[in-house]
């Protein structure tokens, strides 16, 4: 027997690897029964059996399915015998939509497992010809615990994902490329692929579609840097208010400004949306102070609208950023106030010199992530003003404060196109990954992953 | 299967009333009522004379909360009419308006039998949600007025049972306007009431804002609402009815009812007169008492003539989903539940004003004010357009009212935002 | 004053202040009234008011903030010639009260002015130059005064803006306690105060908010334990373990939850129905729990500032890496778990949109948040947002007292995670 002491790559395991390791291509799990893993063996061969079982019963049809969206339409027949129309079911696309999806990350799923148990069975080879020790199938559970512990924390972890993020998250992602629209509602009626139309529908075509999308994208814009900035430079002076020395029972201070966090924010927002109506006690109390004569049309007209929202958000976001930037205060090393203070300089110049840089420095991670969260707020515009005030310029649904994701879930929700909104729901991850890859990368947390250890 | 036994054995009986639900099916219903009344009693009587397999139905019933015990009362009495059924039932609480969205994310754990408005039928249809209710339809056929019929008849087949028309009228302070006063919009926001607003309706919301515009003659989606690529709201007519708006807003005696504003202006005795609709009757009563009067919408003078005010007009319905295991059964009960019987019941507990002419005319709904005032205004109603292009014009009408409302539409520019209000209702995104 | 010093004093800014308050003074005899009640300076306008016959109760603020200024103004001259902490600090207290009642000026000034009849129709825009350089200048004389006695001036910006946030909550509790009905209603101030929507709220047949509420709780008190269990371990293998893919891993982890949640709800929803889920708070349990991993960043970001040296020791005493984990980090973690506890709790109280959707028509399953939404429905919203509001109240005041006894814990927790 020709022995090789060198670790094999995926493709050398196959090419330079005897009879045992190019049958386990085909027969998962037979070189770790060769090499003396026989339960870890059968459990490959085991889940490979269960994969193509499922793959001939099941997975075939699925996936051929899912090519076509279905084909027989729903009909309906008269029952001469009862005096009813019955209805004939019909294939309905949304569910082989998502089957074939299913039957696709099943399939990824056995992929993962055969590449494994191919590197799994290369390992044992390795391990063997080396005359080093073989873990036996209790050894290798052992290690789970130890130096193989990502396998046993991240399983749950994994799975979970894989169910219930990653299947629905392929399912839409192939959903802009259908005509799954109002006309195209199953059960009802079927609907089918169409490539890209719906990407050039909404970005390249001169009608309303795209005529609203990119006002509304410019307005996420705008509110996202807005939102995160007002509130992290808000809750940054606040908390140094609080923080600062000669303030007493800091921690009423601290919590009158909590008591916002603890009355969910769809109520508190659905709330201050009636107070700031305009017969609502805000407009009742400033006309009564005479700081006005005619109501504020805060929520009802545009350019109102959208500071009133900025501003709401601010009273809502401010005290989270005040609790963190309270707890970074108290990390800020107390020499180097100490030596700026004996240099003469005053609060500003200290402010300005240490403490920003270093807050900015240390929540650059947090300030991306607020940013992402800022363009994806959903609720902070749907429950104080629902998108609105509706406007005729853009295409029907989109209010001039709507962000593209409340924009999205009214095309879902109200007018049920679906591929519109997938589309749009691509191109919000598109833009809010690519930005916090690049932002993540270029950021200390990411660089010197150990710098503090 | 089970059902073709059943249908087998209950072939005899109820032959002839089928073959005469599809005659009246394809002359629009009405035609063939009497004789069908006829067909049908003998198919019951038929029933109920020969003994009869018992089939175990499982049925599940969505209602508003209010309707949840009347309901439960509705369906024991089917049951008990009706021998050739075993039911077993479940009532859950659904309005109205959330039904078709809950439907729509799950049919199958859906009602059998919901509440829909009937302008959602035409919609639900498109998604081939909803089973057309044929079965002993005939029953109420007769008694539905022609307008009823149509919101709930797509493609010639009847697909809901109408129950109560849902519009909105007029209600007033008798203290603040006499009934000859709440005639004409001009004496109402004329008058000196000594109140501080004389009139409030809702011009951000699209349910309102169309009473002045089909009162003045314009059209949505054609004379018989079926054209979806019609709307002549942006004609000589509408700029009429849209300065008439303007005008409306703008004057210090109107009170835009928002955030339920209106309605408590209403209570205090601040506001005169108010649209709005049965719904909010009892805790209108509870405030104002006596003094509530409830009267169709009034004339409005648009363009140089008096029009009256003519909103739309849909129906609270009863339909059948298309996935039941139980059709038959299942459209049976949606028939019962809108017969006659439970209409009346339904109107003395829930204040629902019974769709059907027989009880609309009854004295006990007509010497109601307020129900005398739902039926008056309901045959000066237009019908709301039953294709599901009605969805495209919701949000546009809202957003032409919030503009008026908020001033930024204004006389100068009136012709070109109601252009731009056809072209977002009639537009469509393939071109 | 230049070469006085007292303990306790900062005296630098002593003349300052006294400037301010004298020009406050003055402003007392500037214009007040608008124009068109022809410009009276504040004390003739409190003379007049005084002497009007239906002056409102409220006029009070004004008289006070014009003897107060005087008093102010007269303290602050004793405390020159007689310049000691105690008087100092006499002095601030008056101080204090004349700002506040020339702030209640700004919402006082319209109700007073025009109920005694002195002006008609009066808007703060066309108030005299005196109101204005009044207002100004209590404030400027009053951070001075605050410097001198060395009080740190936070306080006046702390007052204001806890006022700013107390109201909306302020507004919500006297919702929940309005005995008039009503969505709307247009004063501060219920007619009437009472219990009963509290009552009310657990005692309807169409509203079972008890049944809610426990459904909510056992939600979020089971999703507190698996999601902190499934974070503390994601970020723990993350964190301190190197093997290979774990940076892809990562990045993944971190991207996949962009996609907005929406779309894929329906999806997610049949997977549920396929696992023979939905409709269950088991679901909205499970669905938490899955997606609990994409929240590991922070987690990570505290336990990459513990030593390794701490592990490393560990090893060579032979201990296995789930037991580095359970027995040294963990309880090292205290701060992050109430923060990750703090954050899922929360959560469960506010999610609607998914749990809307998952529910359906089952309402004996609907938690709070689904539960009290269903009560803003346009038809349902007059007879119960008074209700609305108690249900507000109700679901605010465990979390508030969680979060006030346990804010330390999350400040650290926050903090020590972010870091560069």
């Amino acid at each position: 027997m020709d022995r090789e002491y060198k670790r094999r790559n995926f493709i050398t395991t196959f090419t330079k690897g005897n009879i045992f390791s190019k049958l386990s291509y085909v027969f998962c799990g037979l070189a770790n029964i060769r090499y003396g893993q026989v339960v870890k063996g059968l459990l490959f061969l085991l889940l490979e059996a269960c994969y193509f079982i499922f793959l001939f019963t099941k997975g075939i049809g699925l996936l051929h399915d899912l090519t076509t969206l279905g084909e027989h339409e729903q009909g309906m027949a008269f029952n001469e015998a009862i005096g009813i129309y019955e209805m004939q079911q019909g294939d309905n696309s949304m569910i082989i939509l998502l089957t074939g999806v299913v039957a696709i990350v099943v399939t990824i799923c056995f992929l993962a497992i055969w590449l494994f148990s191919i590197s799994s069975g290369e390992n044992a080879r390795f391990n063997h010809d080396n005359g080093h020790h073989v873990n036996n199938f209790f050894e290798d559970v052992r290690s789970l615990t130890n130096e193989n512990i990502h396998f046993l924390l991240l399983a749950i972890p994994v799975v979970g994902l894989l169910i219930f993020t990653f299947t629905p998250l392929i399912y839409m992602i192939l959903m802009a490329f259908t005509n799954y629209d109002n006309e195209h509602q199953p059960p009802g009626h079927l609907f089918d692929w169409v490539q890209l139309d719906n990407f050039k529908t909404l970005l390249l075509s001169s009608d309303k579609l795209s005529q609203t999308f990119w006002p509304v994208l410019g307005w996420t814009f705008i509110w996202g840097i807005f939102a995160t900035f007002s509130c992290y430079f808000g809750g940054m002076i606040l908390a140094m208010i609080i923080n600062s020395k000669g303030i007493k029972i800091k921690k009423f201070w601290r919590t009158i400004f909590v008591v916002t966090m603890g009355i969910p924010s769809f109520i508190s927002l659905k709330v201050v949306g009636t107070m700031l109506g305009e017969k609502g006690i805000f407009n009742v109390l400033i006309q009564k102070w005479g700081w006005t004569a005619s109501a504020v049309p805060f929520l009802t007209q545009a350019s109102f609208a959208r500071v009133s929202v900025i501003l709401v958000n601010f009273w809502i976001g401010v005290p989270v950023t005040m609790l963190m930037v309270s707890g970074i205060l108290m990390n800020i090393p107390g020499e180097l106030y100490e030596s700026a203070r004996i240099d003469g300089a005053n609060p500003f110049v200290i402010f300005r010199k240490i403490t920003f840089p270093y807050m900015w420095f240390v929540t650059t991670p947090y300030i991306i992530a607020n940013l992402i969260g800022n363009f994806n707020n959903f609720s902070a515009i749907y429950f104080l003003t629902g998108g609105g005030p509706m406007t005729l310029d853009y295409y029907k649904g989109a209010g001039k404060t709507d962000l593209l994701v409340t924009w999205l879930y009214k095309l879902t929700a109200d007018t049920n196109d679906y591929n519109l909104a997938a589309t749009i729901g691509i191109l919000i991850f598109i833009i809010s990954a690519t930005f916090t890859l690049i932002t993540f990368q270029r950021s200390g947390s990411m660089k010197n992953e150990e710098g503090f250890q | 299967m089970k059902m073709k036994k059943l249908s087998a054995i209950l072939l005899s009986g109820v032959l002839t009333a089928s073959a005469l639900v599809g005659c009246g099916d394809s002359a629009q219903g009405g035609a063939a009522a009497t004789t069908n009344d006829a067909g049908s009693a003998a198919g019951a009587d038929a029933a109920a004379a020969a003994p009869v397999e018992t089939q175990d139905v499982t049925l599940k019933i969505w209602v508003p909360e209010e309707a949840v015990d009347d309901t439960d009362a509705a369906v024991k009495a089917f049951d008990d009419l009706h021998d050739e059924f075993n039911i077993t039932y479940e009532i859950a609480v659904v309005g109205i308006d959330e039904a078709p969205q809950q439907l729509n994310t799950d049919p199958d754990t859906a009602a059998d039998i919901f509440y829909t408005p009937s302008g959602g039928v035409a919609d639900l249809v498109n998604k081939g949600l909803l089973l057309p209710i044929t079965k002993d339809f005939e029953t109420i056929a007769s008694d539905l007025p022609e307008s009823a019929l149509t919101a709930v008849t797509v493609d010639g087949l009847t697909y809901a049972a109408p129950f109560s028309p849902n519009t909105y009228f007029m209600y007033y302070n008798k203290d603040l306007l006499t009934a000859d006063d709440v005639k004409s919009l001009e004496t109402i926001l004329s008058k000196d009431t000594g109140a501080k607003y004389n009139f409030s309706t809702n011009i951000t919301n699209s349910w309102y804002i169309e009473s002045f515009f089909l009162g003045a003659g314009c059209t949505l989606f054609g004379p018989d609402g079926k054209d979806p690529s019609e709307c002549s709201w942006n004609d000589a007519t509408g700029l009429a009815a849209a300065e008439y708006i303007v005008d409306l807003v703008n004057n210090p005696k109107y009170l835009e009812n928002k955030d339920g504003v209106g309605g408590a202006e209403f209570k205090e005795g601040n506001l005169a007169a108010i649209t709005d609709g049965a719904w909010s009757a009892p805790s209108f009563k509870e405030s104002l008492g006596d003094k509530l009067g409830a009267v169709a919408l009034p004339t409005a003078n648009i363009g140089g003539k008096d029009v009256q005010l003519s909103n739309f007009v849909d129906f609270k319905t009863i339909t059948v989903k298309s996935t039941t295991a139980y059709p038959l059964a299942a459209q049976q009960l949606a028939v019962y539940l809108a017969n006659p019987e439970n209409s009346l019941i339904r109107f003395q507990n829930q204040g629902d004003v019974p769709v059907l002419n027989s009880l609309a005319s009854s004295d006990e709904i007509a010497n109601d004010e307020v129900a005398a005032a739902l039926n008056a205004q309901a045959t000066k109603a237009t019908n709301q357009p039953s294709i599901s292009k009605m969805g495209d014009y919701w949000t546009p009408a809202q957003a032409f009212g919030e503009g008026v409302v908020s001033g930024e539409i204004t006389k100068a520019n009136l012709q070109e935002k109601l252009d731009a209000l056809v072209d977002s209702i009639t537009g469509t995104l393939t071109e | 004053m230049r070469n006085k010093t007292v303990i306790g004093l900062n005296l630098e800014h002593f003349l300052k202040a006294l400037i301010a308050i004298v020009i406050g003074f003055i402003s007392l005899l500037l214009p007040f009234t608008s124009k068109e009640a022809g410009r009276k300076n504040m004390v003739s306008t409190a003379a007049s008011v005084l002497s009007a016959e239906h002056a409102p109760v409220i006029s009070f603020f004004l008289y006070l903030a014009v003897v107060l200024t005087v008093v102010s103004l007269l303290v602050g001259i004793a405390s020159y010639i007689w310049t000691s902490v105690k008087i100092v600090r006499c002095w601030m207290y008056v101080q204090i009260c004349a700002t506040f009642f020339w702030t209640m000026l700004l919402f006082a000034a319209k109700v007073i002015l025009d109920e005694s009849g002195v002006e008609s129709n009066f808007l703060l825009k066309n108030a005299g130059v005196g109101f204005w350089l009044g207002l100004i200048a209590a404030y400027v004389s009053l951070v001075f005064i605050m410097k001198v006695a060395e009080v740190n001036v936070g306080y006046i910006i702390l007052t204001i803006l806890g006022v700013i946030w107390m109201f909306p909550i302020l507004w919500i509790l006297l919702t929940a306690l309005r005995a008039e009905q009503g969505y709307y209603v247009g004063y501060f101030f219920p007619k009437h105060l009472t219990l009963k929507n509290f009552y009310d709220l657990f005692h309807n047949t169409a509203v079972p908010f008890g049944k809610w509420w426990l459904n909510t709780m056992i939600v979020a008190v089971c999703g507190c334990v698996l999601n902190t269990l499934i974070v503390l371990g994601t970020a723990f293998v993350l964190s301190r373990t190197r093997f290979s893919g774990r940076k892809p891993f990562m990045n993944i982890l971190m991207i996949i939850g962009m996609f907005p949640g929406f779309m894929s709800m329906v999806a997610l929803y049949n997977i549920l129905k396929g696992l023979g889920m939905n409709q269950s708070i088991g679901a909205l349990i499970v669905v938490g729990a899955a997606g609990a991993a994409m929240g590991y960043h922070i987690t990570k970001g505290f336990f990459d500032t513990i030593p390794k040296a701490i592990d490393e020791a560990a090893i060579i005493d032979g201990a296995s890496r789930l037991q580095i984990f359970t027995r040294i980090t963990i309880p090292l973690s205290k701060s992050i778990i109430v923060y990750q506890v703090l954050g899922t709790f929360l959560g469960a109280w506010s999610d609607y949109i998914f749990p809307r959707l998952l529910f359906g028509d089952r309402q004996s399953s609907y938690t709070v948040a689904v539960g009290l939404f269903w009560m803003t429905d346009f038809r349902r919203i007059d007879s119960y947002y008074t209700q609305f509001a108690a249900g507000a109240v109700v679901i605010a005041v465990p979390i508030v007292i969680l979060f006030i006894w346990l804010q330390r814990f999350y400040v650290e927790g926050l903090s020590g995670s972010v870091k560069g």
